[in-house]
């Protein structure tokens, strides 16, 4: 069954440039004229809309305030090598029109630098931090311009920059020198250090806070005159056990208060985008695995199928079926590792183990359908790496019938658990026009009550003819995090059951030979089928030229994927905008001003992976 | 003997005290250390990715590393005696791990957990360290991306058939020199040799005198 779209009518209705007729696109050109220099669009049929670099804060002002882009998804660089310009690219998405819109602006690559757009979306904040580290832009007026995942006294350049190489500019022994070489002491940054001397920032929010820094004590009857007194800084991690893997965080404390909260991340930073330019395609599927480890296969799938709508193929009604359950029981896999480990943080450890049990049990089902455990690898360009095998779908139904029971357990020992409630309720609170400002994402921008989920709002994989429930929080606290988790699970068992019943017969992949390998059969004893597996194998899937920006809803939040093409074998660029980097970037305005035992619970609650947070 | 004698406690402890020579001690009280050592060994798990999940489903109910006395994951670094080093560490991370390894006290090892944290695994990039072994010395390498739990368990298994065999009055196991905390652990050129493109598969070629698998060389690619 050869299901694949006709590629030729699909670059048609792109060079129709129907998107570019879209009012907002039309508005926003006559309204500033020249500063927009031209318009695109992308494989996808979306406008992309380029920008004078001088003016860029003015049009995304105007796209925030008058035309209702109020998330910005993401920001990112593509540097296409040479001396062509580097590209600033910023995903808007409007939470009232479901749209999306993609604003570029070109920078020259010798002295690269653009307004900072954090004055209106505080989701800019890290997103900016990250572009200058990988490509060397710098943003005026940025609150914050370090280098976020890199060291930030790291000498060998920009790394996503094309003329910069795979491995690094030193040798390896010159990298592991300068590694050891530096003193922990000194990755203070000199910032903070600055913060805690003078009292900074802190005195500001001790007093917004009601307590008055410096208070006169008394002695023994006789006055002691403003004893000088100072924030002490706390350093947690790279290494503890409640940081959920390599994150370190510097706290200034006022006594048990929290002034400033400054996490420190790129521990973890393996270069996935850098060597995602040097693998081919379907190359790339073992590596998405390793960014989020607690839900391999939603990564597979996103990345699955954002280079499937790059080719403009659709993949067989099976296969989407089977991408579905894979997805769920991921979204369950990872819950379950958040509620287990959240619980330990706060002081519960029986859920961990009611976790792991279960978790164990949906391991198995990897391990039958693909033979690893946690690193699957499960998808393919243009379907999966095999159909289920026989019995796999009969075990998915046995857990779907079973989890319900560990599920109502695990909930009887938290939901209505004191100690419970008094460490969540009313911790860490964000409202929901804050939220979607800075990018909070996934179960945390829904438990602050905004209803936003890819599967709805933008759906992919047929989500829109299941029947499930999007779950909301009202008041935007950590328990609310919990409780929209655990609702999420439900509702994943919904979504599973109905997928079961509807699992169609049929081929797992495309039979689309620029694609999958053509059938051994056919390689050993026809010409045609020799040729095209020949062809695949030796020069690879061939990708036309064009961008893409798709996404889907992964468990920790809206996964993005940016793939840019030149008509080879290997990706220009290969963005993943990871969801817990976008709420980790949140973690210090959930904190500041709470107490220091909070830090844990509501770090914990965020639900971070810290190998999708620094790639 | 007769049995007159051995009822008598006294004069069953004065046979053992002479008939017994005195190196014997010596040998046994080696066992002894070994065998207090190798069943109580607590880990300091340093896990940073995939791996650490592994090594936490280890911990969990269905493998349940307390079977073999390391249940207690010591987060400080002063109460524990294996590391297990989990997942890929980056250059960022590499002081950390050594500044961690310095805090253990004698006698300690280490456990090299999966292909990232032995080699780098997939990884061969600008941020991330090719084997941890350049940084810290290590004793067991467990293969595997990830390992599977029992991999893990395996590798903590030959940490203690390593214990077994060692002596506490052997000066060579376990000495340290002062000087050598806070560096590498491996001179720069064995870092170059193991950490080349295509990493330990052509130093495994080259030290068993394969030379014509060296490493390819790409110009540009490395400013030396």
């Amino acid at each position: 069954m050869v299901s694949s779209k006709n590629l030729e009518s699909r670059t048609a209705a792109v060079a129709e440039g129907r998107a570019l007729e879209r009012h907002d696109v039309v508005e926003l050109r006559s309204r500033f004229g020249r500063a927009v220099r031209r318009l695109e669009t992308d494989a996808l049929g979306e406008p992309i809309v380029h920008v004078d670099p001088e003016h860029n804060t003015d049009v995304l002002g105007y796209l925030r305030d008058a035309q209702g882009f109020d998330m910005l998804k993401d920001v990112t660089g593509l540097d296409l090598g040479g001396d062509q310009p580097v590209q600033v690219v910023y995903q808007l998405w409007s939470t009232s029109e479901s749209k999306p819109l993609r604003v570029k602006a070109e920078v020259p690559p010798d002295r690269p630098k653009l307004k900072s757009a954090f004055g209106i979306w505080r989701a800019a904040n890290w997103l900016e931090r990250e572009v200058y580290d990988m490509f060397g832009v710098r943003f005026e007026g940025h609150p914050d311009p370090r280098r976020i995942l890199m060291p930030e006294n790291y000498e060998e350049g920009y790394p996503l920059r094309k003329g910069f190489p795979l491995r690094g500019r030193f040798t390896r022994a010159e990298q592991t020198r300068r590694a050891l070489a530096r003193d922990l002491e000194d990755i203070y940054s000199l910032a903070e250090l600055e913060v805690a001397r003078s009292g900074g920032r802190g005195q500001e929010l001790a007093s917004r806070l009601g307590q008055v820094p410096g208070v006169s004590v008394s002695v023994a009857g006789a006055d002691v005159p403003d004893l000088e007194t100072s924030n002490m800084i706390l350093n947690i991690g790279p290494q503890h056990p409640a940081t959920h893997g390599v994150l370190r965080l510097v706290v200034e404390l006022d006594g048990e208060t929290i002034v400033k909260c400054t996490p420190h991340i790129g521990y973890l930073h393996t270069g996935f985008e850098k060597l995602g330019e040097y693998r081919t395609w379907n190359q790339n599927i073992p590596l998405t695995d390793r960014i989020d480890y607690l839900a391999p296969m939603l990564y597979n799938i996103g990345y699955a199928l954002a280079v499937e709508r790059l080719l403009g193929i659709d993949i067989t009604p099976r296969c989407k079926v089977i991408r579905v359950i894979c997805s769920e029981l991921n979204r369950i896999l990872s819950h379950l590792i958040w509620v287990g480990t959240t619980a330990i943080d706060i002081g519960a450890f029986t859920p961990f183990l009611y976790t792991f049990q279960e978790r164990e049990r949906i391991y198995n089902l990897h391990e039958a359908y693909c033979g690893a455990r946690m690193t699957t690898s499960v998808t393919r360009i243009g379907g999966m790496m095999a159909d289920v095998p026989p019995g796999w779908l009969d075990g998915v139904a046995e857990f779907v019938e079973t989890f319900p029971k560990t599920l109502a357990e695990t909930e009887r020992l938290l939901t209505q658990n004191s100690i419970w409630i008094g460490r969540t309720q009313g911790v860490g609170v964000m409202g929901g026009a804050d939220a979607i400002n800075s990018g909070l994402c996934g179960p945390n921008l829904r438990a602050s009550g905004v209803a936003y989920d890819v599967r709805k709002d933008n759906p992919y994989l047929d989500y829109e003819t299941y029947d499930f429930d999007v779950p909301i929080g009202e008041n935007g606290d950590t328990y609310d995090r919990y409780l929209v988790r655990m609702e999420e699970m439900r509702q994943s068992l919904r979504i599973l059951e109905q997928a079961l019943d509807r699992v169609p017969d049929g081929p797992i992949n495309v039979s689309d030979p620029r694609v999958i390998l053509p059938p051994k059969s056919e390689v050993m004893n026809s010409i045609d089928g020799m040729i095209a597996h020949f062809k695949l194998v030796m020069e690879g899937l061939k990708v036309p030229a064009g961008e893409v920006w798709s996404s889907i809803e992964s468990s920790k939040g809206e996964l993005g994927i940016y793939l840019v093409a030149d008509g080879g074998p290997k990706p220009v660029r290969c963005r993943y905008r990871a969801p817990s980097f976008m709420n980790m970037s949140n973690l210090p305005a959930l904190i500041e001003g709470s107490l220091i035992a909070d830090l844990i619970a509501v770090n914990a609650s965020i639900d971070i992976v810290l190998g999708e947070i620094d790639r | 003997m007769s049995k007159q004698d051995m009822s008598d406690p006294a004069a069953q402890r004065q046979q053992i005290e002479t008939e017994i020579p005195r190196p014997w001690v010596l040998a046994r009280l080696d066992d002894l250390v070994n065998w207090a050592r190798r069943n109580s060994l607590w880990p300091m798990p340093f896990g940073t990715a995939c791996c650490a999940i592994e090594m936490m489903a280890a911990a969990a109910s269905k493998y349940d590393i307390a079977r073999y006395g390391m249940e207690r994951m010591g987060y400080t670094p002063r109460q524990a005696d294996v590391m297990i080093v989990a997942g890929r560490v980056s250059y960022k991370m590499a002081p950390v791990m050594r500044r961690i390894w310095d805090q253990m006290p004698q006698p300690k090892w280490c456990i090299s957990m999966g292909a990232c944290a032995s080699t780098g695994g997939v990884f061969d990039t600008y941020t991330l360290a090719q084997g941890i072994d350049t940084v810290v010395p290590v004793d067991v390498y467990v293969p595997g991306c990830p390992p599977r739990p029992e991999g893990l368990l395996y590798g903590l298994l030959m940490i203690q058939e390593k214990i077994k065999g060692e002596s506490i009055v052997d000066p060579r196991a376990r000495e340290e020199a002062p000087e050598a905390a806070g560096k590498a652990h491996l001179a720069p050129k064995e870092v170059e040799l193991i950490a080349a493109p295509f990493g330990n598969s052509t130093f495994q070629n080259r030290v068993s005198g394969l030379e014509s698998s060296s490493p390819i060389v790409r110009p540009g690619d490395r400013k030396d």
